[in-house]
């Protein structure tokens, strides 16, 4: 019950400044405060006003009216960031051409979507919204943050993200075109050439608005390139505005996106899945590209038949900026479980681990100057943990972001769905558990079996 | 020439080399005494000492127990050894490769194979079985889906070049009780329809097992010399067990109310039961205590069946089903990921359910339900040697295990997925050409 | 599969044209009302007066009007007389597409992601002129409640077509549309396997047609200025589409009934800035703010959640929640009902105007589901706004309409006791100056009486309903005795008969009505039938489909 005051606060702030995300002060004392990048704070104190972080030391004063949190005991670490994710979104694939740089996940933002709880209740404060595989290109992405209990879907959206967006290389994208509508890639040679001729097309646009701007300054007769928004995205990712975050499996074709990347000028690329990243990890750490990755997932199909639950910490030492995500509104609920996982396998530092889930997926998405880490001048995004977050036994307690708790294990009544259909049905769904990407949602396969 | 001779030269080393590995990669049979050990027995607390391994069993254990002079030595200073787990309900050796039909035996077409046997399609050479084996997982149950009776469930052992080595002594008829929750949200069928739907699904079920009742019958008259054989019905067959309440039928039931229909179905075809998955187990918890049904349940990390269920039900229910009196064995209900389930057992611990209970729920009581508690599902002189040792607390993901015995065979670590490792930590050559 | 077939043969019911609307002409175009309470505007009444109806205006309103010799008085006395209602949006007079061109199979197209126009749903360019059928059973029903026009749009699609603002009353289509493309409609409907197929492209289709229009329209207007040296502008009639609302001439009507759906045409309008009209809005009582900073109008949706039903409790009981959790999620489905019902008064209370649309509004639900939000705390006054002052206003129509003043066109609606009033009834409608009756139903009572003196329609009948897809056979079971019959219907789409309620036999005429559960929606159905002797013959009709020919012969005694 008094979670709802908290809404009720929450939805009082938004009726004063409209469209603007609610921001609050609070201090977190004494607790073992994992910063990730100035290593672990026993007994100390951090202070968030007005949603970021102020101070971090041992007895601060805050100022009258702060809210505290008694974290004696407890572990408080950044909130976890999911750089690949397709929750709270109503839409994932716009799966009926190979290309759809024009579309956007941030206009597919269900606010309502339960997941979202469930994932600040596991101390997941952002995800990385993805569009779907099923395109060779696909959409933009959104990074979001996990403000349930706001209504307007903008105000989810991480304001100041960098923009990024979604490649798919191998099985999906050949499986919905090649197989399925017998449209261009049915290969992993049609994929690159699908992606080549997709930004070739991009780079003449640009250049054809470019020389426009130029010619009408005296010619009132020029006429512009027509408006096409695929090309107007993807010069942005030319540009290096929007970054490409790639579904990918096989060592074969992620070095062929690299080498499609380095033609074209591309600096910055983050491959998603990647479950061969380690085949080619020094390759990915000489082109400076990152990796995010399934901490245990293989064999859901054939290009991850050959997969190892040490990718994380062979790509780790190499010296990839590696993070472990989830692509699946279950999973994201235990991500710090998954990271402990490259403890068992290939024995990463408590550090390593906690920056597969914190750090490295904010240098993934461009946010690591706000997130990532305890540091002032950040978000206040943290997380609080009954036990060490890499313990089987850790349990979230609280889960803040810019200040304001969105999570309180103590204040959690069972029903926490901001919206039902009144005339819904009681009955339960029972999902058959499947451990595969989500990434060919909404897809109605037409393969010839 | 001289090139040849050095390539055949190489040659002939690599292949030293690689038999030299294969041997290491092959489980060893021996008198193995484990000592300066922790030693989890599970059904008699901690005991510090030695565990003396021989013939595949158990010989000795405990503070005095002298490491034989033919025993193997291994030295576990600071280690634990741990029953092997049992996971209660995987689909192991049966699943290799999702996304291709063709590597996936767990689904039978028709709507009524009870006559299936899982065993039969297990793969003792399926890539899932060593990487399962290495996180301390020894023993599982396989089974099949896909219809109300789609045949028997197997237990078995990580070890074996046959089904047959593999068995471990359990068989179980698993029972898909007729549900009415929608398999997902593509089912559009209106409540109504979804109820009529479960009907007709039971009483089909309740007419299968007349009829079954009735070849029993007729095949007890004839063995004992009254009437003639039964036809040939391999379907009806297989049920016989089952209707006579010989054998056990693991009956998958997961909704509340499914459950509650369940318990009552149990009672009226006095069916020896087990129930499985019972996610929802909770919420009629005090009703399957008083029924005294056996629950496997899991995965534990699920979400929970209802949006409006608290989001950590799925992680509590083992918890909150023991603490109202039911025997709860743990499983994963995995093909892949069946390495998982000491993880799934410390999220169990976590929630409610205790550390040793949650050891307990997939050590002993699964054994217990499978009725091979004799010889598995605990560290006991006699018992077969299926056991591990640990660096620590196993469930923690931090932890190393460092030996894995099944039925005294001293298993090799190595699998694909280490074996991958090995290859790629340190790739040479690296960038350069 | 072919269950899967017959169900939908019987959901796509479509209407059949019924008779024309004027059996005759009128003797005369003038027309009084005498002793009459005129509500003029919300809350503006004038008592015990007058009203002279005059070619098609309202000639006067007052206590000492003279009135002309041809004027036909209308039993209207001790009535109340308000403006006729008007749809703020709606699909009045439009039929229902058949089912293949509302993509029930839609055709698998070679190039998923290149369809035409047509194909994707996107037809800016039709209009409503086109499309309307006079003869359409739904401009009757919502004459019936006190509407008079209606802002009509097309229907399918994510771009279906301009609106137009409708009369509810003529023979032709030309005499019903007083105005044309008064409006641009669009509402979040993906094409089916193409693209757009999710709301991902609709949203990127929607920005990239509207930038380039934008560009078509200032490449038309470099050429048209002086041709010379210009390249020819292509024409596109999609593009040009949007050229009114380019000018903001016209503004966008987008159906948007969820506040997910009502955000994605804000970040529309707040991107390219176009006027805008949230439509059909349902879920919008958090939206007040985010409204008003936004300056689109906005038209509420009079189609409620149904209201709680008795055997609910039930249904939970039998799916073993506890009390507890049963109470709590019936509380929590109480708490959003009342959000909905509410939606209104709080919009009142925020102070943004809003008018009512009715796209998805079933015809009978409207008195009822006025009068709850009337209940909820919207006030009357704001409810006949929302009604009449307020869409003449958004559709700028203020001068013809909206209010019942001298000058005005004669649209008014005339109900026996005030219109919000639970037991009113609306005898008299006004469309354009000519008069519709409303009869007055008889209640069960009387209906019962009739059964006594109707047909004998006991009995097993075997029944032939004519679908789109062909026909289907059903039986009718009847027993019992008059005024007391029971029965019910076996149809081929259900595995089981489903009873058959509000049985109503008089003369000749037997009704009844049942409700069918196609795909997790309830379809209520009514039947009215002819009884001939041993045959029968008539309708099976929905609200929300249409009438359907049935046909059969008795073929014995009732089981």
């Amino acid at each position: 019950m008094k979670n709802s005051i908290i809404f009720l606060f929450l939805g009082l702030a938004a009726l004063l400044l409209p469209a603007q995300a609610p921001k609050g002060s609070v201090i977190v004392r004494n607790g073992t405060v994992l910063t990730i990048t100035q290593g672990i704070k026993e007994k100390t104190d951090v202070l968030i006003v007005d949603g970021k972080i102020k101070q971090i030391g041992t007895g601060l004063k805050a100022p009258a009216g702060t809210p505290e949190i008694d974290a004696t005991g407890m572990y408080v670490m950044p909130g976890i960031i999911d750089a690949h994710s397709h929750l709270g979104l109503d839409a994932i694939n716009e799966g009926t051409q190979p290309v759809t740089a024009e579309v956007s996940t941030g206009d597919a933002i269900n606010p309502f979507d339960i997941a979202i709880y469930h994932a600040l209740a596991g101390g997941v404060t952002i995800s990385h919204a993805m569009h779907g595989s099923a395109n060779a290109i696909g959409g933009e992405c959104e990074t979001i943050k996990h403000r349930y209990g706001e209504t307007n879907p903008s105000l989810l959206k991480m304001e100041g993200a960098p923009r990024t967006i979604k490649f798919a290389l191998g099985e999906n994208p050949i499986r919905v075109h090649g197989i399925g509508t017998q449209i261009q890639p049915r290969t992993r040679m049609g994929v690159e050439m699908v992606i080549r001729n997709a930004l070739s097309e991009a780079k003449n646009y640009d250049a054809a608005l470019q020389k426009y701007q130029a010619e009408k300054k005296t010619n009132p007769a020029a006429l512009p390139p027509t408006y096409n928004r695929q090309h107007e995205t993807l010069a942005g990712v030319l540009r290096g505005e929007v970054l490409i975050h790639c579904h990918s499996y096989r060592a074969d074709e992620i070095l062929m996106l690299m080498n499609v990347c380095k033609d074209f000028g591309i600096k910055k690329i983050c491959f998603q899945h990647v479950n061969e990243g380690f085949k080619v990890a020094p390759e990915l750490a000489q082109f400076g590209a990152s990796a995010s990755v399934f901490s245990d997932w293989w064999a859901y199909k054939f290009e991850v038949y050959y997969s190892t639950a040490y990718n994380a910490s062979i790509l780790t030492r190499n010296g990839v900026v590696t993070s472990i995500n989830s692509d699946d509104d279950e999973l994201t609920r235990h991500l710090y479980h998954e990271a402990a996982k490259t403890q068992r396998y290939g024995g990463l530092t408590d550090d390593e681990a906690l920056r597969l889930i914190t750090l490295n997926p904010a240098i993934q998405l461009g946010i690591e100057n706000r997130t990532g880490s305890i540091e002032t001048g950040k978000d206040g995004d943290l997380v609080i943990f009954k036990n060490h977050p890499l313990s089987v036994y850790a349990i979230p307690q609280m889960t803040l972001i810019d200040g304001i708790v969105r999570f309180d294990v103590n204040k959690n009544p069972d029903d926490m769905r901001l919206l039902i259909n009144p005339d819904e049905k009681l009955l339960p769904l029972i999902y058959r558990r499947d451990q595969d990407d989500h990434c060919l949602d909404d897809i109605q396969l037409n393969e010839n079996k | 020439m001289n090139n040849i001779q050095r390539i055949l030269w190489l040659l002939v080393l690599a292949g030293s080399l690689l038999s030299l590995q294969a041997q290491e990669s092959k489980a060893v049979q021996g008198t193995f005494a484990l000592t300066n050990a922790r030693i989890e027995t599970v059904s008699q607390g901690v005991v510090n000492g030695t565990l003396v391994i021989r013939n595949g069993k158990i010989e000795a254990l405990g503070a005095n127990v002298k490491a034989p002079a033919d025993a193997k030595v291994i030295d576990c200073t600071g280690k634990t050894i741990y029953p092997g787990f049992i996971d209660g309900g995987t689909q192991v050796g049966l699943y290799e490769v999702g996304s291709i039909e063709v590597t996936i035996d767990d689904a039978e077409v028709g709507d009524f194979t009870p006559h299936m046997q899982a065993l039969t399609a297990v793969n003792p050479n399926s890539v899932v079985i060593p990487v399962t084996r290495v996180n301390g997982v020894t023993t599982v149950l396989t089974m099949p889906s896909g219809n109300v009776l789609p045949g028997s469930a197997a237990l078995i052992s990580l070890h074996g070049y046959t089904p047959e080595q593999m068995y471990a002594g359990f068989k179980g008829l698993v029972l898909e009780f007729p549900t009415t929750a929608r398999p997902g949200r593509f089912d559009t069928r209106s409540e109504e329809d979804l109820k009529k739907d479960t009907e007709k699904r039971l009483k089909k079920l309740n007419d299968i097992w007349d009829e079954a009742r009735q070849y029993a019958k007729i095949d007890s008259a004839f063995r004992a010399g009254g009437g003639e054989a039964p036809a040939y019905y391999p379907e009806m067959a297989a049920l016989v067990p089952a209707v006579l309440g010989q054998a056990t039928v693991l009956i998958e039931v997961n909704v509340s109310s499914d459950i509650e229909a369940a318990i009552k179905w149990v009672e009226e075809h006095k069916v020896k039961a087990v129930f499985t998955g019972v996610s929802e187990g909770w919420r009629v918890a005090d009703k399957l205590a008083k029924a005294r049904i056996p629950v496997i349940t899991g995965p534990v990390l699920g979400l929970p069946t209802r949006e409006y269920d608290r989001y950590d039900k799925a992680y509590a229910n083992a918890g909150l089903m023991l603490k109202a009196g039911v025997k709860v064995a743990l499983r994963t209900n995995e093909a892949r990921n069946v390495r998982n389930l000491p993880f799934h057992a410390g999220f169990a611990a976590a929630y409610g359910m205790g550390q040793e209970a949650a050891l307990r729920a997939i050590t002993l009581t699964p054994a217990e339900i499978f009725g091979v508690a004799d010889r598995m599902g605990s560290l006991e002189v006699g018992k077969d040697a299926t056991l591990i040792v640990a660096s620590g607390d196993p469930f923690e993901p931090k932890t190393q295990i460092s030996e894995v015995f099944i039925r005294g065979w001293k298993m090799p670590l190595d699998n694909r997925q280490t074996r991958l490792n090995d290859e790629f930590l340190q790739r040479d050559p690296g960038v350069k050409k | 599969m072919i269950r899967t077939f017959l169900r939908l043969s019987l959901a796509l019911l479509w209407g059949l044209p019924v008779q024309g609307l004027f059996a005759q002409k009128p003797v005369t175009h003038t027309y009084v009302l005498q002793h009459v309470t005129v509500v003029t505007a919300p809350g503006k009444t004038i008592p015990n007066t007058t009203v002279l109806i005059k070619n098609g205006l309202i000639a006067g309103i007052g206590p000492n009007l003279r009135i002309p010799g041809e004027a036909q008085r209308i039993e209207a006395d001790s009535m109340y007389v308000y403006a006729g209602f008007i749809e703020g949006l709606s699909h009045t007079g439009i039929p229902r597409p058949k089912a293949e061109e509302r993509g029930g199979n839609a055709p698998r197209i070679e190039n998923p992601g290149e369809p035409t126009y047509e194909q994707a749903g996107i037809t800016p360019n039709v209009q409503v002129r086109s499309l309307i059928d006079p003869s359409e059973a739904s401009i009757a029903n919502l004459r019936g409640l006190g509407f008079t026009a209606a802002h009509v749009v097309p229907r399918s699609g994510m771009m279906p077509g301009s609106g137009a603002v409708v009369l509810l009353g003529g023979k032709t289509s030309d005499e019903m549309i007083l105005r044309d493309q008064v409006s641009f409609f669009s509402q979040f409907t993906p094409a089916r396997r193409m693209y757009p197929a999710t709301v991902l492209g609709l949203m990127a289709k929607w920005r990239e047609m509207y930038l380039q229009s934008g560009q078509a329209q200032a490449h038309m207007q470099l050429w048209q200025k002086n041709p010379a040296g210009v390249q020819r502008p292509a024409y596109d009639r999609m593009l040009e589409a949007f050229f009114p609302v380019l000018d903001k001439k016209t503004a966008v009507y987008f159906k948007a009934q969820t506040s997910i759906e009502a955000y994605r045409a804000l970040t529309l309008q707040k991107e390219l800035g176009f006027p805008l009209v949230l439509s059909e809005l349902r879920e919008g009582w958090d939206m007040a703010p985010d409204l008003k900073a936004s300056g689109a109008s906005v038209l509420l949706s009079l189609n409620l959640p149904a209201q709680e039903k008795k055997d609910e409790g039930k249904k939970a009981a039998a799916d073993s929640l506890k009390s507890s959790e049963k109470a709590a999620l019936e509380k929590k489905a109480a708490d959003v009902r009342a959000k909905y019902i509410g939606q209104a008064a709080g919009f009142q209370q925020a102070g943004i105007p809003f008018a009512f649309s009715t796209l998805e509004l079933r015809d009978k639900d409207f008195r009822s589901n006025l009068l709850a939000m009337i209940e909820a705390g919207l006030h009357p006054d704001t409810a006949l706004a929302a009604l009449t002052t307020r869409p003449a206003r958004l559709l700028g129509l203020s001068t013809v309409m909206g209010t019942a003043e001298k000058g005005k066109m004669a649209n008014l609606v005339i109900s026996d006791k005030p219109y919000f009033d639970k037991e009113a009834k609306v005898r008299f409608v006004f469309v354009d100056g000519e008069v519709f009756r409303m009869e007055t139903q008889a209640k069960a009572p009387a209906a019962a009486e009739g059964d006594k003196k109707g047909a004998k329609v006991a009995g097993k009948w075997d029944l032939t309903i004519e679908s789109p897809q062909g026909a289907t056979s059903s039986t009718l079971n009847l027993s019992g005795e008059p005024g007391s019959y029971k029965g019910n219907i076996l149809l081929e789409i259900a595995p089981q008969p489903i009873d058959i309620e509000n049985i109503v036999v008089s003369e000749n005429q037997l009704n009844f009505s049942f409700s069918l559960n196609i795909d997790g929606e309830t379809v209520e159905i009514q039947a009215r039938l002819t009884v001939n002797g041993e045959s029968i013959e008539g309708v099976m009709a929905t609200d929300a489909f249409g009438e359907l020919p049935a046909k059969g012969t008795r073929i014995g005694n009732p089981d």
